[in-house]
């Protein structure tokens, strides 16, 4: 009774998340959704001959993208316009994001995409009007197949003589998800913001603390921006877990995922980079303290890699927690 | 009046369950899927041979953590070759990955204290 593996074909289109993505797969009779989560597949099934209606929303999302992608190849454009020595680590950085903004350009315009059925309104993981074209005609072939063509001509059927109720060309608007807690209890929790204002107010002040490790000097500004770093880890996994379906699809959910994200990367530099300390100074392997010591001096030396990565992280740093406080002010 | 596919039971119209062409009494199909014999009512799975990379490569870029997961990894390779994967098409090259990067590491490893016991 399993069906056959290759029955399945796959969809343009791919939305990641954190550590994991949603594609969509075209079966003989259903629409397979998939999410891949780490070792895990989870499965959904929207059958053809279930589905009323597909609608496609164009959405602003690319002009956010660019505007993201466009801040850091001004900022270090800047720095390789201005700066005395051949700017290795500001011109690679100038050409990643001018990659980046490329990218999202060809991409072109983004939207969302609901497929609608008798009990749900289900957004689907295509983000970009392109693919979701190319996706929804090979839908509406297998639909029609199902279902038969629609006549456009002929109208919505109603009962004779029953007007359409006001606002009936308005009812496929979807309403907000407010997530399964509501749908459970019936009302939604209100979401306590103290987690993610700490979070955001954490990540400017990570960023000030960055670049002043440069203006002043001091090496207790180093320390203190690796206790940001542990700290701002904790803050955003503790933001994402208690106001999770509160925040889940809204603008407030993915600042606070990019957040921890790029903690966790920053985090991973960090170690690496005490690694690389570690096996330069062997002689400080006894001493903790020392090594410490050494490796926040290296942290904070002028050497060009080092201090592109820092300011970068700044510059990011900075970016996402005034974003973050947009969002909240947006929830 | 119908029959199980699967159990030949009879079924009134009430009772019977059609799925996948197939005509099903409530027990098959409950059974169906507990055991994970009815591909359609499946909506997880376990993605083994992602695991077994995972544990391969991840902790490459920590180094030490690799004297567990490397042995974890090639563990997971063997135990779970022929378990079911994903509904979806898909190859075994990522078990083969797994495989070749665990046995690096657990040689390297083997190496290493080989030299350090010297």
């Amino acid at each position: 009774m399993a069906k056959d593996e290759k029955d399945y074909v796959k969809l343009p289109g791919r939305a990641f998340f954190l550590f994991g993505a949603k594609r969509l797969w075209q079966g003989p009779d259903h629409l397979l959704w998939v999410e891949s989560l780490m070792g895990q597949e989870h499965y959904r099934r929207f059958y053809y001959k279930d589905i009323q209606a597909v609608v496609l929303q164009r959405t602003k999302t690319h002009h956010y993208w660019s505007a993201l992608w466009a801040i850091p190849v001004l900022l270090f454009g800047i720095a390789v316009l201005l700066s005395a020595t051949t700017p290795y680590v500001s011109g690679f950085l100038t050409l990643f994001f001018l990659a980046c903004l490329a990218l999202n350009l060809i991409l072109g315009p983004a939207c969302v995409v609901y497929l609608q059925t008798a009990v749900q309104m289900q957004l689907v993981p295509l983000g970009r009007l392109k693919t979701a074209q190319r996706v929804m005609d090979k839908l509406r072939e297998r639909i029609e197949l199902e279902q038969g063509r629609l006549d456009v001509s002929a109208g919505p059927a109603r009962p004779a003589g029953a007007d359409p109720p006001p606002g009936a060309l308005h009812a496929i608007r979807p309403e907000r998800d407010p997530g399964p807690a509501a749908k459970v209890t019936g009302a939604a929790e209100p979401l306590n913001p103290i987690f993610h204002i700490l979070l955001f107010s954490l990540l400017i002040a990570a960023g000030i603390c960055r670049i002043l490790q440069y203006g002043a000097g001091w090496i207790a500004l180093g320390f203190l921006d690796l206790l940001f770093i542990a700290a701002g880890l904790g803050l955003a996994a503790v933001a994402l877990v208690r106001g999770y379906h509160q925040i889940k699809g809204r603008w407030l959910g993915h600042s606070t995922w990019t957040a921890l994200i790029f903690f966790i990367l920053h985090g991973m530099t960090i170690y690496i980079h005490y690694i690389i300390v570690a096996l330069r100074y062997p002689d400080l392997a006894m001493n903790q303290w020392g090594m410490l010591r050494k490796f926040v001096e290296v942290l904070m030396s002028d050497h060009p890699a080092t201090m592109g990565i820092q300011l970068g992280s700044a510059a990011v740093s900075l970016i996402l927690g005034l974003t973050g406080f947009l969002a909240l002010r947006r929830k | 009046m119908a029959a199980c596919s699967a159990c030949g039971r009879l079924l009134c119209s009430l009772c019977e369950i059609k799925l996948d062409d197939d005509t099903l009494c409530i027990h098959c199909l409950h059974s169906g899927r507990e055991k994970r014999k009815i591909s359609s009512l499946e909506n997880k799975r376990t993605l083994f041979d992602t695991l077994a990379l995972n544990l391969a490569f991840w902790p490459m870029l920590f180094v030490f953590p690799t004297l567990i997961t490397a042995p974890a990894a090639l563990f997971i390779t063997l135990r779970y070759w022929k378990s079911q994967g994903s509904l979806l098409p898909r190859s075994r090259f990522r078990f083969v990955l797994a495989f070749l990067l665990a046995a690096c590491q657990v040689g390297g490893w083997c190496f290493y204290f080989t030299r350090f016991l010297d």
